[in-house]
Order: C-alpha cells, then sequence, then structure tokens
C-alpha cells in the first residue's frame, strides 16, 4: 500500500482505536477509553492537549445515557456535542490530525466513520519565561514542572503524527515518569535505541530533576563538559527535534534534555535564528569572542605580564609595570585571589533573596573592588582583567558550558603562572584533546570542526542565511536530511 | 589466531587524516628546512621544494599500493608479510629505530627554541617533561581524537601561517632570490633529497591508512597535502631566502622562524611577530609530536604485541626522555636534527618503495586483519 493512501476507519471499535495507537505510536499522553455496558463508544484524546475534567464532566456524562438505547447512532450521539469545530474523520489520518490539534475523537463500534470534536478550552499552564536563558526577541515561552504539560507544549509545535512521545518509568521508589520525544522518521533509529537503552540501564531510587538523568546517561561521566544539552526553552527543545534529535523530559522538572550535542550547539542561541543573519553572526562572533576571554584571559595576563612582558609593545610593558609598582603579592596570586573573590560573590548572588541580591552585590563589590584598589592591595589593570573576565563568562548561552570555562580559567591560569606562554599552549592544546576526545550519543563533540564538515561550518562561527540551511544538520545523521523540502534537492540535481 | 593487541576499532574519513599530516608536517619538517635546502643550492634553494616533490611521488604511492594489497594492514604487519616474521621484524624494529629517535630530536629543537623565547630561566628537563607527558597523553587517546584535534587545529594555524607568510613579502629583497644556474643535475637532485623532509609525516600514513575510510581517497587528499605542504616549505623558504640571502640565512638558528621574526605590526600581532609564529608552532609540534608517538607506540604493539599501544605509549616516556635529553646544547641538537633529516627519506620512503617492489615482484597479497 503506497504509504500516503488514507487508512479507511472500520466497523470494529477495537480495531480502529488499534490503529489510532499504532499511527501515534502510543505516545506517553495518548488516553484511549470505551464507554457503555458494551464498549461501545471509544473517546480517543491526547490529556497533554485536553482539559480531562471539562471533557467528563461537561461533554460525556450526557452521552453515556443515549450508549444504553437500542438505536444509538453516532449520529444522535453528536447532537448532543458543541457544534463548533465539529469535525467528521473520514479517515484515521484525519482522526490523527485532529488529535493532534487537541481534538477529542469519537469511534461508535459498527460505525465507519469518526467524529472530532474540539472542546472550549484546553489544557493550559502558566507561562514561565525561561531565567537561565533570556533573549531578547523570540518566544518567552519555558518549561514547566508537569510532564503532561511539557509533552503538550511540544505537541503545540509539532503537529506530526510522527512526533513519538515514548514512556519509561526510572527510579525504584519515585517511579519518575521520563518521555522520550523524537520524530520518528528524522531521528536515527539508533540514537533513539541508544537513548532507551541508557534510560533504562539506570537504577537508582529516585530522580528528582532531570539534571540526574543527565549526569547518569553521558557518555564519559569523570568528563567537566556538558555532553547533553539542557534547557528550559520550548523552541530550543522544538528545534532540535526538527534537527534528528532526542529531547527527554523528566516529570517535575523544566529542564529538557536535548541529546546528542556538540560543543557549537552549546555555544549557539535560539535567538541567532530570530533574527538577520549579518546582526546574529556579529552576535555569535561577540559571543565567541566572550567565551575565549572568559576561559584565557587571566592566563593571558599572568603570561604576559609575569612570564613574557617582551612579548607586548613598550608602552602597554611600562604601564602594567607602573601599575603594579606597589602591589605586594605576585601576579599570579593577585589574579587568583580576586577570581576566587569573584567566585564567591556569583555563589551569593545566586542564594541571596532577590531583592537583596543586586544591592549587595553593587555596594560590596563596589566597595570591596575600589579599597582593594586604593589600599594598593591589588593594581587596578587586574581589577579590570577580573571584572572582563566575569562578564565574560556569561556570554555563554548555556549556564553548564559557563560553568565549565570558569573552571577551566584556573587551569589555564596556573599553567601560565607556572611556564608563561608555553604553559598556556599546552594548556589549551590539553583542552582542545580532551574535547576531541569527547563524544555525545555517538557524535564528535567537536562537529563540525572535527571531522571537518565543510557544509556546516557556515553555521558555527557565524550563522547562515536560512536560504543556505536547507539541510538538516549531517552531524545528528538524521533519516530525512532535508529541511525544506525535496524541491531543492530536486533543482539541484536539474541544474 | 594472532591477538591484535594494537587494533583500533576505528575509521578515519579523509578530512580528518588531512589535517593530522598537513600539521604533522609542518610542525616536523618546516622549522629548518631552508636551511637544508640553502646549504646544497645557495641562492637556488627554492629548486628543491618541487624537486623533492616529484622524488617523494613514487614512495606515496607505494604506500597507497601497499594498503590496497594488505587492507588493514600497516606498514610493521605488511613488512612481516612480504619479508617473513623474522626479517620483517628486524626491519621493522630499524623503521620504529627511527621513528623513535627523529621525534626526541624534533622535540629537543622545539623545547631549545621555547626556553630560548620563553622560559629561558627554566631548565630545559622540566620543559621537555612537561612538553613530553603532554603528547604522549594526546598519542593515548588515540588516532580519532589525534585527528580531530588536528582537525580543531589546522585551520586556524594555516591562517596565521599564510597571513604571516603573506605579511613577510614586503621584507624580501628581490636580489637575494636570483638564481644562478648549475648545469650539474646532480645538485638538483641533492638539493631535492635535502627538501624531502618537508613530506616526512605522509610517510607516517603507512600507519593510519587502515582506519581510512575509502581507501581509494587517499590518492587525490595525499596529492592536496603534498601541494599545500610544497607551498608553504617553498613560500617560507623563499621567503627567507629573499629576506637574508643565502650566507646570511645559514647563521640562523632557526631559519623559517627568523622570517616571520622581520614583520612588525605593533599592538596588532604584540612587538615580534617571532613569537606569535612560536606559539604556533609550539601547538603544531606538539599534535604532530602526539601523532609520531602514537605510530611509533602503534607500530610496537604490532612487534610486540603482548601490550596494548596504549601502554606502549607510556612504556617509551621514560626512554624517550633520556633520547631527548641526550644532545647538551642547541649546536648538539642542531646536528642531530640534521643528521638525521638528511638520511629520515630511507625508513620513511625508501622502505615502503622496497617492500612493494617485493610484494609485486613474488606477487604477495595480504587479507585483512582487522
Amino acid at each position: 500500500m503506497p504509504e500516503n493512501s488514507p487508512t479507511a476507519i472500520q466497523k470494529s471499535l477495537p480495531t480502529n482505536l488499534e490503529e489510532l495507537t499504532k499511527l501515534l505510536g502510543d505516545p506517553i499522553d495518548l488516553q484511549v477509553q470505551t464507554y457503555g455496558s458494551d464498549h461501545s463508544l471509544g473517546v480517543v484524546y491526547l490529556d497533554s492537549l485536553t482539559d480531562e475534567i471539562d471533557l467528563k464532566t461537561n461533554l460525556l456524562r450526557p452521552i453515556l445515557p443515549l450508549l444504553e438505547e437500542r438505536a444509538r447512532s453516532l449520529d444522535k450521539i453528536v447532537t448532543l456535542l458543541p457544534e463548533t469545530g465539529l469535525h467528521q474523520c473520514p479517515d484515521m489520518e484525519t482522526a490523527a490530525a485532529d488529535l493532534l490539534q487537541g481534538r477529542v475523537v469519537l469511534f461508535l463500534n459498527r460505525e465507519s466513520t469518526a467524529f472530532s470534536f474540539k472542546l472550549p478550552g484546553w489544557a493550559r499552564h502558566e507561562l514561565k519565561e525561561p531565567k537561565s536563558e533570556a533573549i531578547v526577541h523570540g518566544p518567552r515561552e519555558g518549561f514547566t514542572e508537569t510532564l503532561s504539560e511539557n509533552v503538550g507544549i511540544i505537541r503545540r509545535w509539532i503537529h506530526d503524527h510522527r512526533l513519538r512521545a515514548d514512556q519509561l518509568n526510572i527510579g525504584r521508589r519515585t517511579k519518575t515518569k521520563v518521555a522520550v520525544i523524537y520524530l520518528s522518521d528524522v531521528a536515527r533509529p539508533r540514537l533513539v535505541q541508544e537513548v532507551k537503552k541508557r534510560l533504562s540501564a539506570i537504577d537508582i531510587d529516585g530522580v528528582i530533576d532531570s539534571g540526574y538523568l543527565e549526569q547518569l546517561i553521558k557518555d564519559r561521566r569523570a568528563s567537566i563538559f556538558p555532553l547533553t544539552q539542557a534547557t528550559e526553552r520550548t523552541d530550543k527543545v522544538t528545534a532540535g527535534i526538527l534537527e534528528g534529535r532526542v529531547a527527554i523530559l523528566v516529570d517535575k522538572s523544566p529542564f529538557v534534555i536535548l541529546v546528542p550535542v556538540t560543543a557549537n550547539e552549546l555555544y549557539q542561541s535560539s535567538e541567532d535564528y530570530y533574527i538577520d543573519f549579518w546582526l546574529a553572526s556579529l552576535n555569535r562572533l561577540f559571543r565567541l569572542l566572550g567565551n575565549i576571554l572568559a576561559v584565557g584571559l587571566p592566563g593571558l595576563y599572568v603570561a604576559f605580564a609575569s612570564a613574557n612582558p617582551d612579548l607586548l609593545p613598550t608602552q602597554l610593558t611600562l604601564l602594567l609595570a607602573g601599575s603594579r609598582a606597589h602591589a605586594p603579592l605576585p601576579l599570579a596570586l593577585e589574579v587568583f585571589l580576586l577570581e576566587v573573590m569573584v567566585g564567591i560573590f556569583f555563589e551569593s548572588g545566586i542564594r541571596l533573596p532577590g531583592m537583596l541580591s543586586q544591592t549587595i552585590g553593587i555596594s560590596f563589590g563596589v566597595t570591596i573592588g575600589l579599597a582593594s584598589i586604593l589600599s594598593g592591595l591589588v593594581s587596578p589593570i587586574t581589577m579590570m582583567i577580573v571584572a572582563i573576565t566575569a562578564v565574560a563568562s556569561y556570554t555563554s548561552p548555556n549556564f553548564s558550558v559557563g560553568t565549565v570555562w570558569r573552571l577551566l580559567k584556573y587551569f589555564m591560569l596556573l599553567a601560565a603562572s607556572l611556564y608563561g606562554f608555553f604553559g598556556l599552549s599546552i594548556a589549551g592544546v590539553l583542552i582542545l584533546g580532551h574535547m576531541a576526545d569527547l563524544k555525545s550519543f555517538g557524535v564528535s563533540y567537536m562537529a563540525p570542526w572535527a571531522p571537518l564538515q565543510w557544509p556546516e561550518l557556515i553555521d558555527a562561527p557565524v550563522r547562515a542565511p536560512f536560504w543556505s540551511r536547507w539541510k538538516r544538520p549531517k552531524t545528528y545523521r538524521p533519516q530525512d536530511q532535508l529541511r525544506f523540502g525535496s524541491a531543492k534537492e530536486e533543482d539541484d540535481e536539474n541544474d | 589466531m594472532t591477538k591484535r593487541a594494537s587494533a583500533e576499532q576505528t575509521a578515519i574519513g579523509p578530512w580528518l587524516l588531512a589535517p593530522l599530516i598537513i600539521i604533522a608536517g609542518i610542525g616536523q619538517g618546516l622549522l629548518n628546512n631552508p636551511h637544508y635546502v640553502t646549504q646544497v643550492m645557495g641562492n637556488n634553494a627554492y629548486w628543491g621544494f618541487p624537486i623533492a616533490l616529484i622524488l617523494v611521488t613514487p614512495a606515496i604511492a607505494a604506500i597507497y599500493l601497499l594498503a590496497k594489497r594488505f587492507p588493514g594492514q600497516s606498514i610493521i604487519e605488511q613488512g612481516k608479510s612480504i619479508l617473513g616474521p623474522i626479517l620483517g621484524t628486524i626491519t621493522g624494529l630499524l623503521y620504529l629505530g627511527f621513528l623513535f629517535i627523529f621525534p626526541a630530536m624534533v622535540t629537543r629543537d622545539i623545547v631549545n627554541l621555547a626556553s630560548m623565547y620563553f622560559l629561558f630561566q627554566t631548565p630545559v628537563y622540566e620543559l621537555t617533561l612537561l612538553y613530553l607527558l603532554a603528547y604522549a597523553w594526546l598519542a593515548s587517546t588515540g588516532i580519532e581524537t589525534l585527528t580531530r584535534t588536528a582537525s580543531i587545529v589546522a585551520l586556524p594555524a594555516l591562517l596565521i601561517f599564510l597571513t604571516l607568510l603573506i605579511l613577510g613579502i614586503p621584507n624580501i629583497t628581490p636580489n637575494n632570490l636570483k638564481p644562478v644556474f648549475t648545469p650539474n643535475i646532480i645538485d638538483y637532485l641533492k638539493a631535492g633529497k635535502s627538501a624531502l623532509n618537508s613530506f616526512y609525516m605522509l610517510g607516517l600514513a603507512a600507519f593510519i591508512l587502515p582506519f581510512l575510510k575509502p581507501l581509494n581517497a587517499f590518492p587525490r587528499f595525499a596529492g592536496g597535502i603534498l601541494l599545500l605542504l610544497l607551498g608553504i616549505a617553498g613560500f617560507t623558504a623563499v621567503g627567507s631566502l629573499g629576506v637574508f640571502g643565502p650566507e646570511y640565512l645559514l647563521r640562523f638558528a632557526y631559519p623559517s622562524l627568523a622570517y616571520f621574526r622581520v614583520i612588525k605590526i605593533p599592538y596588532v600581532l604584540l612587538e615580534q611577530t617571532g613569537m606569535v609564529i612560536g606559539i604556533a608552532w609550539l601547538v603544531i609540534i606538539l599534535i604532530g609530536s602526539g601523532f609520531t608517538h602514537y605510530s611509533l607506540s602503534l607500530g610496537l604493539s604490532q612487534v610486540a604485541p603482548f601490550f596494548d599501544y596504549k601502554i606502549w605509549v607510556w612504556i617509551l616516556v621514560p626512554f624517550k626522555f633520556i633520547a631527548i635529553m641526550w644532545p647538551s646544547g642547541i649546536l648538539q641538537t642542531k646536528i642531530a636534527v640534521d643528521f638525521i633529516a638528511r638520511i629520515g627519506w630511507i625508513p620513511l620512503f625508501g622502505y615502503p618503495v622496497v617492500l612493494y617492489i617485493i610484494a609485486f615482484v613474488f606477487r604477495k597479497k595480504g587479507r585483512s586483519i582487522i
């Protein structure tokens, strides 16, 4: 049978329900219920998109007595349903499409047609702006802490019956519900299989947050780099699923895990794709520079000023020497202590009550900063370098990566303090080597730089325009490679 | 059944292989190249490079044809298959001996450079140990990681090299490049031989071709790598000759570096461009040395399969440290590096050619053991 030919609705209710379940891949949020003493009415809906209480109390209750009548018919039942938005479904595909729109589908035994209707409202959740990934231009929607709502959010982005939402329960005691979401015709089957295998292998008493799973399913547990992508942004997860990646949702966690991930992916912001590619490219270059400064600036400063001042132009060397003329501490120690202070400020800033954190942060930051310079304990240039590093470390759109850079900064600082540029170069290669050694669910962490994938490089340091991104990233090896449909490929072949 | 302790279940594509060989080629072969060719040909030194390209082509062809004839086997295993286990092992060990000593001397050369430019108060043994441990760790991560690391570094490193090569052009005095024609063809051949070390790292493809998928991409990529290395090595030689002239050039310990040092763009490339290129060199030689150390360890694991290559990587460290520390100073290092660079073509290019001729004449073929 050709793939696109519609599947007819049968007269047997169990067959219809089974067929529809199969078509949707038996997702976690699919509710299939039968009513009547002889189970003659089938009600199908997605609980992530439907208000179940409204459905049961206001709509099903008046219908149920009709089921016991001898001359029952679907047409008769339909008269009791709200007229607005009532659809007849000629085939299974239409019924599935209606379900994905948040409609309720009704089947009656011995009837070869189905009806779908829209409830006046749908399951709504309180919109929450993602706190850890703020953007200026783009959707403000973040995930909630309820799994079914989160599945519904993704369903409202992707109305495709090939969107799979498979359920697993993890945690011997908590039995936490976990959903694995992907597009069955885009995501690589081996990837989906691997994700499920790793999740199923977790034997733990309880899962409190998706962060538990992140650490337990990563390819290299000892590595400090995030080998999965945790995000609260619904648009980011949707884009990831469309690229052929797999989303892992955990009940009671607003953070969704996306796998596989590359270092390049973690440096991209979803906003990059909502604004003009020239502006997005400029932003990305600033972000790249920010990341480099966040990890390398203190080390570079120590290497220049302490080990190899001869590298600098004379005027700059004199300026540096002048500013540190009365500094009592060795430069490396001065930078290290200031960095530790900044780290303490960050940590306390997170824990302080919202209203107090800014006031205390600014007043103490300014007071301590000024006092330490005026007392001659630290040089103004060192203070400036540490401040730039602190600001730069927040250019990363991913919080985990920003934290990793902050940690590696100390490693680079140590290398520069001991061996100047020689140590800095070796430390840099070791970090790169470690990153090159990493894989996330079989995908090179450093793709598309390593291995070099030329077509994808245009979407790495800068953002490529949409017309050049007509294929899904090869890095994730999607089954269906075309993002823009088959027309473009045919055009190219004709050319 | 033969135990394949060294077999790494991995495959690398040509776009991973190429950056590694380019990086290693620039790192290991370029630092002293202008010196060698100028010693032989004086003003005509740059002729050495195209001639070297012609000389090296049959060897690269032999490496490829051997890989096709003996799929999944490295040069050490091919040697055993073609020459028999005893002779094959002996020749393999001699080959590996070169792979031990050549990178050791290159390491000492770069450590001397680092000591001279960056850390003249730090003991050389301390820098050596740090450098050696860093590249041993890189080698222990395996070919896939090495190629990926090289892949990340390759583009920025090439960009730095090419930019600086171009920026140095205004300092060239055309008079220094005037050709002095010599009718003696032997001189040209000698110049070609002296420039062969620019391509030595391509010889190490004999170790990694078993991992290359698809193998038939190698000729195309090898051609590209050869041309790129020819361009960079030739350009560096022409540049340093053009800036300093043949007599003056021979006085420099690191003639290629001297070419870059003449570029002065304060505040953009800091006070001395030589330092920038020094750091870039340090990085690429580190990766290149990781590659040679990996090849050596892999080779040893095929000769003596009771240890995995990862263990050989660390077993070799103390021995390599002793070898690196063997020359007592810069001059002794230079003499050793010069000597080894001159004879390096025998194992790296001569051995595969000889093996192929024997395999061809005696119709020897192998079957994949990966």
